[in-house]
């Protein structure tokens, strides 16, 4: 037997290597700079135990190789995480705000222009990159800056850069504070920026709060059925919060069930990060695709901000529109940092918070929008 | 690239479709739950005056 199937040393890669260093690199990052320190822990983790020679966990009978088995390909995993994203999340100030459910809506642009973008660079035109149909709207569903989507879009359709694309989605979602204001400066002037929103909204009776899970499933589910998978367990966590008698659950879906689900997510999506299937043009080209992704969807927030600005007599600040895409809480904090710039006086959160939880759910329509369109067009 | 234009055309019009019936849905089910309660509430203050008046 050759000393390089014995010893891992010596079966080493240049590309073993440098994906080694990339998943120190993440934990680095997570620890040292605490950037999304829960999901880059656990994905670095998993890309130095996919990337050891010979080590064998991703393999059909390595527990990566099962995990991936177990909770990826059978879309598993990111459905139970929805569960705990809908517990945590509080409606509310949408249900208070409803106008800004379009702003969510068309924050969903950054998928369906990246898309574009990728099936253009893709076999779709310039054959620049190795781009189907079908990997160009798993490089686009990126831009629903919302980690669970992007695996299952990606896992569903097929596509070979399933890994990149999880990896970019969850990136990018820790970059918000980065990658947004340049966008919302630029195509703002400071007169919008200062518009004071009132505090005040609507009263919504905790009936409404409770059917609103419910409703949220059946509209999707008749209308987009394909998101079915995904509304209906987001919802299922909320229905869980604001019922108000299932308190034990959903603070266990919260807490336990997403922890768990998270580590064992995490470490199954660095695991998939092997050096032969990574290091590949294709994947720098996902990386550049998901901030612009990132971009296009904050921009097209923004400019249906202006757009109600002008319709509403000047009421609405149209940087509220940037929360629409689904980088929860995230978006609406970088709204709320940006507006108090213009004007200290200033507090969107509450409305950015209505834009940001209509775009987790518009974020989940897409999704669902895509599956059901791709047969039809791949 | 047709087909990718309408494919972008008919995803955003499902996405503001499905939001559109969802918030017209919300608000007409919050009028009504208001409405439901602001009546309950008038006949339990109705009750209460009679009993009052007793």
């Amino acid at each position: 037997m050759p000393d390089g199937e014995i010893l891992g040393v010596l079966a080493l890669t240049w590309q073993a290597a440098v994906m080694l260093g990339l998943g120190g690199l993440l934990i680095y990052l997570g620890i040292a700079r605490q950037v999304e320190p829960v999901l880059l822990v656990p994905i670095g983790t998993g890309i130095i135990l996919a990337n050891i020679p010979l080590g064998g966990v991703t393999g059909a009978e390595g527990f990566l190789g099962v995990l991936k088995r177990a909770g990826i390909d059978t879309e598993l995993f990111p459905l139970l995480i929805f569960i705990g994203v809908g517990a945590m999340i509080d409606f509310g100030s949408l249900l208070e705000r409803p106008y800004t459910v379009f702003l969510g809506a068309a924050a969903q642009f950054g998928i369906f222009g990246t898309f574009f973008l990728a099936y253009l660079v893709g076999e779709g035109g310039l054959r620049l990159f190795d781009f189907t149909f079908r990997d160009a709207v798993s490089i686009g569903i990126i831009g629903s800056a919302d980690g669970p989507t992007s695996i299952y879009v990606a896992t569903v359709l097929g596509t070979r850069y399933a890994a990149a694309i999880v990896v970019a989605a969850y990136s990018y979602m820790a970059l918000v504070p980065i990658i947004q204001p340049p966008i919302m400066r630029a195509l703002t002037t400071h007169a919008e920026r200062r518009v004071v929103m009132p505090a005040r909204a609507r009263r919504v009776s905790p009936r409404t709060r409770v059917l609103f899970p419910v409703v949220t499933i059946l509209v999707t589910g008749l209308i987009a059925p394909k998101a079915t998978p995904l509304i209906g367990t987001l919802m299922f966590g909320n229905l869980l919060r604001e019922s108000g008698v299932l308190e034990r659950l959903s603070l266990a879906a919260q807490n336990e069930m997403a922890n768990i689900v998270t580590i064992l997510l995490g470490l199954t999506v660095g695991g998939m990060m092997a050096a032969e299937d990574f290091l590949r043009p294709e994947t720098i080209m996902i990386y550049v695709m998901g901030v612009v992704a990132f971009a296009v969807g904050t921009a097209a927030g923004v400019v249906f901000g202006k757009a109600m600005y002008v319709a509403s007599g000047r009421k609405i600040n149209p940087l509220i529109g940037a929360a629409g895409i689904s980088a929860f809480p995230m978006a609406a904090r970088v709204v709320q940092k940006v507006g108090l710039e213009a004007n200290p006086h200033n507090h969107l959160i509450m409305h950015a918070a209505g834009a940001n939880t209509a775009g987790q759910i518009a974020s989940v329509v897409a999704g669902g929008a895509v599956l059901m369109l791709v047969p039809f067009f791949a | 690239m047709l087909g990718a234009f309408w494919f972008v055309l008919a995803g955003m019009g499902i996405v503001f479709l499905t939001l559109g019936v969802l918030v017209l849905a919300m608000s007409a089910l919050n009028r009504w739950l208001g409405a439901a309660r602001e009546a309950g509430r008038r006949e339990a203050g109705a009750g209460t005056a009679g009993q009052g008046n007793a």
